[in-house]
């Protein structure tokens, strides 16, 4: 269909509503989409009050609003809240920076070896399907309950996921790209850092993105298993003393958390490396 | 054309190509055959392992071989262990997919089909879906004990949640081209959605399913450890708790071969009977 | 009989970015006969696919009036049938499949519509592609395709929105030629949008020149070289220049504002 008078980014662009609202551009401001986006919560949380009230459910099966505003204020006050988040969040960051760290060359090295990756492929599949909550009972036998044990996997979660796509990314690089620069005398090095890194970085984003889901579950379960601080302890307590109250108030952080992460942060950068470098990061 | 004889080649071939040395050939032969190309490369990590624990580079209470391992599945298998705890997985399993599957698709095209409804619902579906399914376990066994049903709970939830967004993704990349199309050529509003925006949303619906069956996937290992009364998770856990390095080994290993063989009999088939047939593209496979 | 009637057809868009009104569709009238293969021309922005889309139902004018075999259009029907740009074929459908879609969308019984469907896929030249999957297919022969899903619902003006831009030279001329002669023995209606003048003038009757925005008609050209047409008579034809360099003329003499406002061109058809 001719876009003109609109000028789309290329004439036979991909149709569907999504594309073509994309295309318009970004809403001016920040404030009117984020009061949309707010407006169906408040109107849950208006019917999740009025059910409890109406329905007359005790406090231990299911807690009013005001109860868990009060928990979670509670958690707030006395330093608790600070303190697992304070865990959690550290463990996160070192699982990630770890797994980037080890992953992301790891998947660049393979991708750069067309034998090597036909070869490790299923293999690495094969961990993917792996990664994470599986190696929680190993994890805790090798390096016992703490910090250890949830960065490992953490780290496990994200470099299995993380390695796999980067190697897909950097498969995907048209050879085309690979030819001219090595024609233009491209040394080994300034391949990885100037044309495998840059052309895998799609799918590295959408790996990175992957890889921290695994990597957050990861990280609920094993608090909960084998730990004694962070968010997923604390719903454990709650559970053990079936205080409802502070175990929705932490499902709630534990949700705005990763809604923070995933959408504020990875979700743009997997859109705006896509969009800056023109590329598909994938048929999404 | 002079056909000049080339090296090696044997009386009566075709001029400029000669058969390569045997050594390639038995490569090239050996990486089309499928059963090579999956299985093949966890020769060299098994030997590896192998290995490594001859070697007795780890202390025996934290690494086994894998003759130890597989020694113990023949134990399990004799005593009826395995299979056991392996139906009992797999049938939470099949359940928390089938009636996560009866309710994310419905709702999700619900949902997808009216613009107001889709505004409405999408930052709850994200929000619900950011609760990381295994954080659900602690209420879960609040208000249901430490049961089945809370572990069946909390795989449905893992599954219908990316499954309706992906189902509300799918519907909206369908091209409008392909809606004008089926309009201009007679079809009414509910045939259009059974021929071309069912069809269309296929591929990412198929990845939505993947994705949710694996965090479903996880969210039961996770599951069936909290819970702690069978399965394979449970059986990975014990085993750790006494001390029996073998059988956690053992257990990842069949949650593996598992995941491997749900993807390839079932997911794959699928998808190569409907979207690589049609030449849709997928989206990317690296969610495991 | 006149199979289309446009009149006074004026469609203004409001930007939804700016708020400002654009005018896709200044004022255009004209018709088109039954059997008659009709091309509109105009400059970039000219709105001529608007003018289509209006036509199909999947816009709705400001104003004006736009009428097939004497009934106003309203929503998109298969007494118009629609030939895209980019084919639009159900990528899960065989090419027998696409074929029949729009009767089997009317109840034909299977037999008929498979009979009727293999019969207009050997007119475009697919026959004995029955069985493979659009995406099996080269780009020319998916516009075939596109073609044939059209007639084998018989509609009452076929509408083809620069169906051949974005095909390679050499196959645009080839299916140019079966398009005509496949109107020749059919004489189905067309109403042909391009930008290609040599196009337009090799495969009509009537060519309608749309001005600039605000578009309105600038003069309606006939065409009457003779039929059968083919590309390597019609080029060495006077008459065939003439009217090239005609058209050519009122292009550039009548070039357009154009450029501007960006406008929100996606129709409200809105399945859910």
């Amino acid at each position: 269909m001719t876009p003109d008078p609109v000028p789309a980014a290329g004439r036979h662009a991909p149709g569907g509503r999504a594309a073509r609202r994309a295309r318009r551009g970004p809403r001016a401001g920040f404030v009117g989409p984020t009061l949309w986006f707010l407006l169906p919560f408040v109107v849950l949380v208006a019917v999740w009050a009025v059910i409890v009230e109406v329905t007359g459910v005790p406090k231990r099966i299911f807690p009013q609003v005001d109860d868990v505003a009060l928990a979670l204020a509670d958690m707030a006050a006395s330093g608790e809240l600070a303190e697992h988040l304070g865990a959690s969040l550290y463990r996160v960051l070192m699982g990630s920076a770890i797994a980037i760290a080890t992953g992301l060359p790891f998947g660049i090295a393979l991708g750069a070896s067309p034998a090597l990756s036909a070869f490790f492929s299923p293999l690495l599949r094969f961990s993917v399907a792996l990664a994470g909550i599986a190696w929680i009972p190993i994890a805790t036998l090798w390096l016992g309950y703490g910090d250890g044990a949830v960065i490992f996997i953490v780290w496990n979660a994200m470099f299995f996921a993380l390695a796999y796509n980067t190697m897909l990314g950097v498969r995907r690089i048209p050879t085309t790209l690979l030819r001219s620069a090595r024609s233009m005398g491209a040394s080994r090095w300034r391949m990885f850092w100037e044309v495998l890194l840059p052309g895998a970085l799609p799918s590295v984003v959408s790996g990175l993105r992957i890889g921290l889901g695994y990597g957050w579950r990861g990280l609920v379960a094993a608090e909960i298993i084998a730990s004694s601080a962070g968010l997923g302890y604390a719903l454990f307590l709650a559970q053990k003393t079936f205080s409802t109250d502070v175990i929705i108030a932490s499902m709630v952080i534990i949700g705005v958390l990763w809604l923070i992460m995933d959408r504020l942060l990875l979700a743009p950068l997997e859109r705006r490396t896509i969009e800056r470098w023109g590329m598909t990061g994938g048929a999404r | 054309m002079t056909a000049t004889r080339e090296r090696g080649a044997p009386a009566g071939a075709r001029p400029g190509i000669r058969r390569a040395p045997l050594a390639k050939r038995f490569w090239a032969v050996l990486s089309r055959n499928s059963v090579f190309r999956t299985l093949g490369p966890f020769v060299p990590v098994v030997a590896l392992w192998w290995l490594v624990a001859e070697a007795g580079v780890f202390p025996d209470a934290f690494f086994v071989g894998p003759d130890r391992v597989v020694a113990e599945i023949g134990e399990l298998l004799r005593k009826g262990i395995l299979p056991g705890y392996l139906s009992d997985s797999l049938t939470r399993l099949g359940y928390g997919v089938g009636f996560g599957l009866l309710i994310g698709l419905p709702m999700g095209f619900l949902t997808a089909m009216s613009l107001r409804v889709r505004k409405a619902v999408w930052p709850i579906l994200l929000f619900f879906q950011a609760i990381a399914d295994i954080a659900w376990l602690p209420i879960v066994i609040v208000w249901f004990g430490f049961s089945l049903t809370s572990v069946t709970f909390v795989i449905v939830y893992t599954i219908v949640f990316p499954l309706m967004l992906s189902v509300v993704a799918g519907v909206e990349q369908v091209p409008g081209e392909l809606i004008r199309a089926a309009r201009s050529l007679g079809a009414g509003r509910i045939r259009v959605f059974v021929e071309v925006i069912l069809p269309g949303a296929l591929p990412a619906v198929a990845s939505g399913v993947r994705t949710g069956l694996g965090y479903g996937w996880r969210a039961l290992v996770a599951a069936e450890i909290i819970v702690g009364t069978s399965g394979i998770g449970f059986m990975m856990f014990d085993a750790r708790r006494v001390g029996d390095v073998s059988q956690v080994f053992l257990g990842m290993i069949v949650l593996g071969i598992l995941w491997y063989m749900l993807d390839a009999l079932i997911l794959a088939p699928f998808e190569k009977a409907t979207v690589e047939r049609w030449g849709m593209v997928r989206s990317m496979e690296g969610d495991g | 009989m006149t199979a289309l009637v446009i009149e006074n057809l004026n469609k203004v868009y409001t930007d939804a970015y700016s708020g400002e009104e654009v005018t896709a569709i200044g004022d255009v009238s004209f018709a088109v006969e039954r059997g008659e293969f009709v091309s509109v021309l105009g400059p970039s922005g000219c709105g001529k696919t608007t003018v289509l889309n209006t036509v199909a139902g999947f816009v709705k004018p400001t104003g004006g009036v736009v009428e097939v075999d004497g009934s106003p259009v309203s929503d998109p029907g298969p007494d118009r049938g629609v030939v895209f740009q980019s084919h639009a074929l159900f990528p899960w459908k065989t090419v027998l499949g696409n074929a029949v879609f729009g009767l089997r969308m009317k109840g034909v019984p299977r037999a008929e519509r498979e009979r009727r469907g293999r019969e207009y896929l050997e007119l475009v030249g697919l026959g004995g592609f029955e069985r493979k999957y659009p995406h099996e297919l080269s780009g020319g022969m998916q516009q075939r395709l596109g073609v044939a899903r059209v007639l084998a619902n018989e509609p009452a003006v076929m509408l083809m929105d620069e169906p051949f831009a974005s095909i390679d030279a050499q196959t645009r001329r080839r299916l140019q030629e079966d398009l005509t002669r496949i109107f020749e023995e059919r004489r189905p209606t067309v109403f042909f949008v391009t930008h290609d003048i040599d196009e337009a003038v090799f495969l009509s009757d009537r060519v309608v020149v749309l001005s600039g925005r605000p578009s309105t008609v600038q003069e309606i050209v006939t065409v009457d070289l003779p039929r059968p047409r083919t590309w390597r008579e019609a080029v060495d034809l006077p008459e065939f220049r003439e009217k090239v360099a005609r058209i050519n003329d009122l292009l550039s003499g009548g070039a357009g504002t154009g450029g501007g406002a960006r406008v929100d061109s996606d129709s409200p058809v809105d399945v859910g």
